[in-house]
């Protein structure tokens, strides 16, 4: 046995020959899964664009061969997702930025608390998610109702916290644990503040957690329908909307405003990407 | 001369008088003061895009001629209880007249969400039929909206089929094999799309056969699967009736992929839109065995306790000015919806005047959908019988019989009484 024989580790050569099939099937794992995924959007847009008899039929197509804006331009011109749109929009950011500024010192602290009492709040935190959220809702959104918040931007935000707080907040506990404490240390020694450690040590070490709850947060916020139901009379969100073609109108404008609810999600998720990258705390603690 | 003054003096108060009676009749709303100036009021209708246009319109009238200030809204009828429930209890209603389903109604009264209405004159030309049901010999609702679905024949393939628009049951069998040989596969449709679409065929083959759909596993309900699963396994039937429903059946019609379909009346309006109508005979359809039976689907109007006398006001007066002869014949002529009176389809364009007739003529063989608390789970079971019984070929009786179970599991377990006293 030659020396760099010997210097091979036992069941290295099961692995080169697993190797080779796994990058060779990775790609296509890859573009199959990809499909799976972006099929139903596909077919949104799909039907969105199709004339009514390309989706009735024998076997209706896949593939729209003559493709309609009517559905788009019927929506443009009716003006009357601009302002489920608006609000949607609005509720979904401000839940987003009011979570983060709420969660985010919290789960900060809970992360230092000592393990069995962190445990214990992290638990706590996730119990009230355990309830069905049906359940409560009428309870809730009846109380904001005597105070006035039906059809109040403020309203729905408030109650789109219940729901994303405690989650994010478990989010963020799990990230700031991977920071070290020797290098909010390490910046003590160096003269920064408490606060000023946190700012520049602890928050931008911890901005691809934070951008993974915002995210959350913000469709959650996005895709809303109880709170957004029970709390609304006269301006809808957009997933009222939805609803309300699947209730009464055809599977074309029920496609269009779902587009239009996916769209903004695509954007969201295009400006955040930056911050998802896997491995981002990685090199943090380097010697 | 005397007799000349006194007929110039009687015939104008006779023509004010009948004026007079008239005005009374339609409500406050048909008049011109503008007394409900100031007040504000939100109505909720859930329609389709191509109906709004007409509800603004006479909304628009409505506050031309009260001075009231309406919002219209849009809450769909399966999200209505839920919003009054948090309305009602916050003793703030934010929603002051709706229009809801009128199958969706038991729920609303046996929470007590709803204003007592039975102060509210119903106007006298409003069809005896159209009158919502009573609960505790009160009147919570009001007629707004009934809808039936009529039968819609391809004319120019019924002839080259040789086949004639079937009567009864039987004949639509036969009718179908016509079809069937002339076009060399199925071109009958019937809606059976999951959920309502389902509920509401199955339940007009069941009372036509003689049956119960709230019992389910009867003689008639028996009779009537078996009669369709009969159908279904000859291949009479097309695969498509599995997607049957309100918007897909016009463009069954439209692509001709079915010759012979049953569909709410809107379908006429689309087929006038695609110019394609003159193809069509109307008719209000086939009767079974026992009778013919036409599902009386529609909405209602209500008002949520709660509202302040000003609202509720303005909120009545609404609901009469809805009820009118002017406001019904809007609704006929623009939407196509039939109207709960007799007196409204005095201006429906000429082409349209057979889809009425045959509305009418359904409508007077309507079957209301019992208010039980229970229904949906009825209408669950219906459907569970659709995909084992006709998709699945299963054993009729025996499937039945499993879900009448159900059906009274769940009516013992809402505290409803089961069987129905009829």
């Amino acid at each position: 046995m030659t020396a760099v024989g010997r210097l091979v580790p036992p069941g290295t050569g099961r692995r080169d020959r697993l190797d080779r099939p796994l990058k060779v099937l990775f790609p296509f794992w890859v573009v199959v899964s990809a499909l799976i995924v972006l099929f139903p959007i596909y077919l949104v847009v799909m039907v969105s664009v199709a004339p009514g008899s390309a989706l009735f039929g024998e076997r209706p197509d896949l593939v729209v061969t003559d493709p309609t804006l009517d559905f788009w331009r019927q929506i443009v011109d009716s003006g009357s997702l601009w302002g489920p749109l608006t609000k949607s929009l609005a509720v979904a950011t401000l839940s987003t930025a009011l979570a983060i500024v709420v969660a985010a010192p919290a789960a900060y602290v809970i992360s230092r608390l000592p393990s069995g009492l962190r445990y214990t709040v992290v638990i706590g935190l996730l119990v009230t998610r355990m309830f069905p959220e049906f359940a409560t809702g009428i309870s809730v959104a009846t109380r904001f109702a005597r105070l006035g918040l039906v059809d109040d931007y403020v309203g729905l935000v408030l109650a789109h916290l219940i729901g994303s707080l405690p989650f994010i907040t478990w989010i963020l506990v799990g990230t700031f644990e991977t920071i070290p404490r020797e290098l909010e240390e390490a910046a003590r020694i160096d003269g920064a503040s408490r606060f000023g450690t946190l700012l520049r040590v602890v928050f931008p070490l911890a901005a691809a957690g934070v951008a993974v709850a915002a995210l959350f947060v913000w469709l959650y916020s996005w895709n809303e329908f109880l709170y957004a139901r029970l709390l609304t009379t006269n301006q809808n969100t957009l997933p009222l909307e939805v609803f309300r073609a699947i209730d009464r109108g055809s599977r074309q404008q029920m496609a269009t405003i779902a587009a239009v609810l996916t769209l903004p999600i695509l954007l969201v998720v295009y400006f955040l990407q930056k911050h998802l990258k896997p491995g981002a705390l990685a090199g943090a603690v380097k010697g | 001369m005397r007799r000349y003054l006194m007929a110039l003096v009687l015939i104008p108060l006779l023509a004010l008088t009948a004026c007079g009676d008239d005005d009374e009749e339609e409500g406050a709303g048909g008049g011109t003061t503008r007394d409900l100036a100031g007040t504000s009021i939100t109505f909720s209708i859930s329609l389709a895009q191509e109906e709004q246009a007409a509800i603004d319109e006479l909304v628009r009238q409505f506050e031309s001629r009260t001075g009231a200030d309406v919002n219209v809204t849009a809450i769909t009828s399966s999200d209505l209880p839920a919003k009054l429930r948090v309305d009602v209890g916050a003793g703030r209603p934010t929603v002051h007249l709706f229009a809801q389903d009128n199958l969706a109604l038991a729920v609303l009264v046996q929470e007590n969400l709803v204003e007592d209405l039975s102060d509210v004159q119903l106007p006298s030309q409003v069809l005896q039929a159209m009158t919502p049901e009573r609960f505790d010999g009160k009147q919570y609702f009001l007629p707004f909206r009934p809808n039936v679905r009529v039968a819609y024949v391809n004319t120019e393939r019924f002839g080259s089929a040789n086949a004639r628009p079937p009567a009864t049951a039987d004949e639509l069998r036969d009718v179908a094999q016509k079809l069937r040989a002339t076009a060399g596969g199925p071109k009958v449709t019937l809606s059976l799309a999951q959920g309502d679409p389902a509920a509401v065929t199955i339940s007009e083959w069941i009372v036509s056969f003689g049956g119960d759909p709230l019992i389910l596993n009867d003689d008639g309900s028996v009779r009537a699967f078996e009669f369709i699963q009969g159908m279904w396994r000859d291949g009479l039937l097309a695969r498509e009736s599995l997607l049957g429903k309100f918007d897909t059946e016009p463009e069954y019609l439209i692509g001709e992929t079915a010759w012979y379909a049953q569909n709410w009346p809107f379908t006429t309006a689309q087929l006038a839109e695609q110019g394609l109508l003159d193809r069509f005979d109307v008719y209000e359809g086939w009767r079974g065995p026992d009778r013919a039976a036409h599902v009386i689907g529609g909405d209602v109007l209500g008002i949520p306790r709660g509202v302040s006398p000003d609202q509720r006001r303005a909120a009545v007066e609404l609901a009469q000015f809805l009820m009118s002869k002017e406001a019904q014949e809007t609704l006929a002529e623009r939407n196509a919806w039939p109207s709960i009176r007799d007196d409204a389809y005095g201006t429906v364009p000429p082409a349209q005047k057979e889809t009425f007739d045959a509305v009418q003529k359904a409508l007077s063989n309507g079957w209301y959908r019992p208010n039980v608390i229970y229904w949906s789970d009825v209408s669950e079971q219906m459907n569970a019988a659709v995909r084992r019984i006709v998709e699945g070929g299963e054993n009729v009786r025996t499937v039945l019989d499993e879900l009448h179970g159900r059906i009274e599991t769940a009516a013992r377990q809402k505290g409803a009484q089961y069987p129905p006293t009829s």
